[in-house]
């Protein structure tokens, strides 16, 4: 047993807490839009709800860096040294952010740091994409076939995370109304929408997630390397 | 394909659906014990874990077959061939009755898968701990050591999910007494006092299957 397999073992734990704690927001997100409940209830199944939903918010920051690590043991990525560190401190730091906009929700510094949250996963989705497609192409950085695929697949994963983000924002804005004025069929029609717009998102990161762990588990015996 | 690709990856997806589901089930029963929330807002959350526990108990039961299939892949496991047909029989039997014990609480019928599962684990328990004591002793029936401490684990956080169940059986009939007479501090205590004693007994299982998952990433020899 050396840090590798320490480090496998953190990789495989961020997918379980990302997949796995995904359940309970999936069915929660049900019942806050059921109008038979009270605005209380409904606040409060939000609330427990979006408190879960960080976990597989900070698995998908996390699940980078520990990959990362593992490709550069490897020797198969350009992400190596000082580089490194800079990633794992870049994610830090983007952790603490995202615990920060949870923690903060609702105030106008909480609404720039989304702002900003959404400006970085596009920049992080290109990061991710340019270089994997170049190496696909033969020309770098990253070596093995594997490792870009599933660098693509992941980027899939957190452009579906990016889709969620879009389709759910008229959900907070009836949610607000639901709150301040109470049920009307307008809001709830506005939360069921975007609740049932959000859902191909959903089953598209489980979908990736899950291809990106198959491909993990398995280069070996699907790539022989 | 390589059939062993599609079974590491589903040993994996039952972790996440048994793992990964638990830290929900946890953090709404520290919803539902909390008295700043109204009674219909903590049937909801009951709900909300009732939906999510399901899964956990699923995926524990198919744990083992599957683990099987990967050890009896990798040489490591007598029970190949029709032999582990009969562990996959066995297994759909049980959580037929597992599933039914959940789906019928509350009825006399309910009550008789419970204690049917109940005596199921109770066999399994024993039959892992001494399989894995023999394996570790002289090498056989599981050939290397890190897997005869896997079945070992196994067997332990089997042991915390019955602590877990006696531990929590106080739990539904306290909801119940919440439910009707509303929120004493007498129904409030009876909530309170089976999720904070269950507390040891989730932790000591999460930490069970982090150990499995490790030995299994690794295989160190031991």
């Amino acid at each position: 047993m050396d840090w590798q397999d320490i480090f496998k073992l953190l990789h495989v734990l961020t997918f379980v807490y990302w997949v796995g704690a995904d359940l309970g927001v999936f069915y929660a997100a049900r019942l806050v839009v059921n109008p038979k409940y009270s605005p209380e209830t409904r606040a409060t199944l939000l609330k427990t709800l979006a408190w879960i939903d960080m976990i597989p918010r900070y698995m998908l920051l996390l699940t980078f860096p520990v990959g990362a690590t593992l490709a550069a043991n490897l020797g198969i990525s350009p992400i190596d040294g000082v580089w490194l560190y800079l990633v794992w401190i870049a994610a830090a730091a983007w952790i603490v952010m995202a615990w920060q906009i949870h923690h903060r929700e609702g105030t106008d510094a909480a609404k720039r740091l989304t702002k900003f949250d959404l400006v970085l996963r596009l920049a992080f989705l290109a990061a991710l994409v340019i270089p994997a497609i170049t190496s696909l192409a033969g020309a770098g950085p990253y070596e093995t076939q594997w490792l870009p695929i599933k660098i693509l697949l992941f980027a899939g994963a957190v452009a579906c995370g990016v889709g969620i983000r879009v389709t759910f924002t008229p959900f907070g804005a009836a949610f607000g109304k639901l709150m301040t004025e109470g049920s009307s069929p307008a809001v709830e029609s506005q939360m069921s929408r975007s609740l049932a717009h959000a859902v191909p998102f959903v089953i598209g990161i489980w979908v990736f997630a899950a291809i990106t762990a198959f491909l993990g588990m398995n280069h070996e015996l699907l790539f022989g390397g | 394909m390589d059939p062993q690709t599609i079974w590491i990856m589903i040993h994996v997806v039952l972790l996440v659906y048994w793992l990964g589901a638990d830290i929900s089930v946890f953090y709404c029963s520290l919803q539902i014990i909390k008295p700043s929330n109204s009674p219909e807002t903590r049937a909801a959350i009951a709900k909300v874990l009732g939906f999510v526990n399901a899964f956990p108990g699923i995926a524990s039961i198919l744990m083992l077959p599957v683990g099987l299939m990967l050890a009896s892949g990798k040489g490591l496991s007598p029970i190949t061939g029709g032999w582990l047909a009969l562990v996959w029989g066995l297994a759909a039997i049980w959580l037929l009755i597992s599933v039914s014990a959940a789906s019928q609480r509350g009825t006399p019928l309910g009550k008789t898968y419970a204690t049917i599962d109940l005596w199921i684990r109770y066999v399994l328990i024993a039959v892992l701990t001494i399989a894995a004591l023999l394996s570790l002793a002289n090498g056989a029936p599981f050939t290397s050591n890190w897997l005869a401490l896997k079945v070992l684990l196994f067997a332990f956080v089997l042991v915390c999910g019955l602590g877990i169940r006696f531990t929590f059986a106080k739990f539904g009939p306290a909801f119940g007494r919440f439910m009707a007479e509303g929120s004493t501090p007498e129904t409030e205590a009876g909530l309170r006092v089976p999720v904070m004693r269950v507390k040891p007994w989730v932790l000591a299982l999460w930490s069970g299957l982090v150990v499995m998952a490790l030995l299994g990433i690794a295989q160190p020899l031991l």
